[in-house]
């Protein structure tokens, strides 16, 4: 059982879990990057190309 | 039988159905093979990121059910099964709260979104419910913990006994049974309402909004 | 609101999209991500603690809290609603008490229920405790207060030595006999089954066995773990596993006064809670906050090739 006392870091009146401070930064990121990086052209929503593209 | 298609069948169920079904949502509203162009940014996959979230919750949470509350415990597989719908879970708010934030700069309830506002705020709640029946269906230290604990709350606000944190077999029926019937409704609402109403328009230039003078 | 929609001004061009595609595309993505988060880091699974666990790691404590449970001055002997009739943990704001209102629903004696049942199961096979039983029961109640005192001064004066229990023969008379009789009767694991147990079959109540160890036996568990409120513990998982994040704001009131020190801190936060929460769902309609997306100008970015053109 010593295994489940999870590594914190204690910042004034906050306490929290290593683990819960990692998710709360990668959804920063995650979110950060959906809203900096642009979709690619043609490729996510319309699937590989038949030989025609917008305005096609 | 024997009335003409052109008379209102005022009496007749099924025919008002029928007529109402479509005016709810066109087919070609509900599944469109074109968007428009400003829809070009990664925030508009954390719906459907949420919503396959979802799916694996309810495939792992099949396989869980269908081997009883006590396999995961005991076997190997049941450990990972239950694993994977632990991970399944961080993704579901993980997801949600990323569309949340996305839906929220956008303010998305523009244009008569609100009720699919309202609804996905219903089903943010919701979704604290599942995962609180979930924790305490565990049949572990922690769900040990969280009905002790939570029970004050509970009992603060006067639904201690009839949702009993400390009653297994009612917080279990609930998690497997009851929430993901209400969350599997609402998400299919939330997703007739968005494809209904289409994704919102940008927030108008501001120097165009002041330009033109008419209302939104 | 004025020149809301853009559509208003301009017609956005169309772009072929594939929704099914997608789904599929994120339901996939997610798929592989749970499968290979769940074969990387797998889940906590901490054992469950029985209460013979608990009595034979803590027999001092489970002395302690089997004599609160038999005086009524146990958390949960004193407790309220919906157990008993009790006011010790009925929280209130000002005359509104839902939790009163609400009534006795789950009854629960702890005396009879935790104790001196269990132990009538005992002396049908144990004479000395059927003795005890018997001269305790029929005692009055000033001489049953009066034994129950002396037996928890007994029990202070072992944890003072550092002793796991009084050793006998204890004070307390049939008192005396009766708890340790009981803390033997945990330590094989004879109560785990006999407080789960009722009139019927199949039960799949826990409330008994949980409220046993819901004191002390519960809370050192938690303390270890940071899952106690004032460590942030709502949010908080096993191990080292990330928990309920989203229960931020929920857990943050609890750190700070004044409902980490109130009495009634549990229904001040649920009110609380319980008024953001119908906020949030009201988002639209709420002046100043629907207002917060323009002063925050982030859809600037999200649609920054649109306001471009």
């Amino acid at each position: 059982m010593a295994g489940a006392v999870p590594h914190y870091v204690q910042w004034g009146l906050v306490s929290i879990t290593v683990a819960n401070l990692l998710v709360l930064g990668l959804m920063m990121v995650v979110f950060a990057a959906g809203v900096a990086l642009r979709l690619p052209e043609h490729q996510a929503t319309c699937g590989p190309r038949r030989g025609g593209g917008p305005g096609e | 039988m024997g009335h003409g298609e052109g008379e209102a069948q005022v009496s007749n169920l099924t025919g008002s159905l029928r007529r109402w079904l479509p005016s709810l949502v066109s087919a070609e509203d509900l599944l469109p093979e074109e968007l428009p162009e400003y829809t070009r940014s990664y925030v508009y996959l954390f719906g459907a990121l949420t919503l396959g979230s979802f799916v694996c919750l309810v495939a792992s949470g099949l396989t869980l059910a269908l081997f009883g509350p006590g396999w995961w415990h005991i076997s190997a597989v049941g450990h990972f099964i239950n694993s994977i719908h632990f991970w399944s879970v961080q993704c579901l708010f993980f997801f949600m709260v990323l569309h949340l934030w996305a839906q929220f700069s956008m303010a998305a309830w523009r244009g008569g979104r609100g009720p699919t506002w309202v609804v996905g705020a219903l089903l943010f709640v919701s979704s604290i419910i599942a995962a609180f029946t979930g924790y305490l269906s565990q049949q572990n230290l922690d769900s040990q913990w969280i009905a002790v604990s939570g029970k004050d709350a509970m009992n603060a606000v006067g639904i201690g006994a009839f949702f009993n944190l400390l009653n297994f077999g009612q917080m279990y029926s609930i998690h497997i049974a009851v929430v993901p019937l209400v969350i599997g409704g609402l998400i299919g609402v939330h997703l007739i309402l968005v494809r209904r109403r289409g994704l919102v328009p940008p927030l108008a230039d501001d120097a165009v909004a002041r330009g033109d003078g008419r209302e939104g | 609101m004025k020149g809301e929609l853009a559509s208003d001004t301009r017609k956005p061009r169309m772009k072929p999209y594939d929704l099914v595609r997608e789904a599929l595309l994120a339901l996939t993505a997610v798929a592989v991500l749970v499968v290979v988060l769940a074969a990387v880091f797998s889940s906590p699974d901490e054992p469950s603690l029985t209460i013979r666990a608990y009595a034979i790691s803590s027999p001092l404590s489970f002395l302690q809290t089997v004599l609160g449970d038999l005086d009524g001055t146990g958390t949960i002997a004193s407790y309220g609603a919906p157990y008993n009739n009790a006011s010790g943990s009925v929280q209130a704001i000002g005359p509104f008490s839902a939790q009163r209102w609400a009534g006795v629903r789950i009854p629960v004696d702890t005396a009879t229920d935790f104790v001196l049942r269990p132990l009538s199961v005992v002396a049908q096979v144990e004479p000395a405790v059927a003795t005890a039983l018997g001269q305790f029961e029929h005692a009055a109640p000033s001489e049953q207060a009066g034994w129950e005192a002396a037996y928890g001064k007994a029990l202070d004066a072992a944890a003072k030595a550092g002793l796991p229990a009084p050793a006998p023969p204890a004070a307390g008379g049939p008192v005396g006999v009766l708890l340790p009789a009981l803390l033997h009767v945990a330590q094989v694991g004879g109560l785990d089954g006999v407080l789960l147990a009722s009139h019927r079959f199949y039960v799949t109540d826990y409330t008994h066995p949980l409220l046993f160890i819901s004191g002390d036996a519960l809370g050192a568990q938690a303390q270890r773990l940071h899952l106690l409120g004032n460590q942030w513990g709502m949010m908080n998982e096993t191990g080292n596993y990330p928990g309920a994040v989203w229960l931020w704001l929920y857990t943050l009131w609890y750190q700070v006064p004044p409902f980490s020190t109130s009495p009634n801190g549990d229904l001040l936060i649920m009110t609380v809670m319980g008024i953001l929460t119908v906020g949030f769902v009201l988002t639209p309609w709420i002046p100043g906050v629907n207002r917060l997306p323009r002063v925050l100008r982030l859809y600037r970015l999200i649609w920054r090739d649109w306001y471009r053109r």
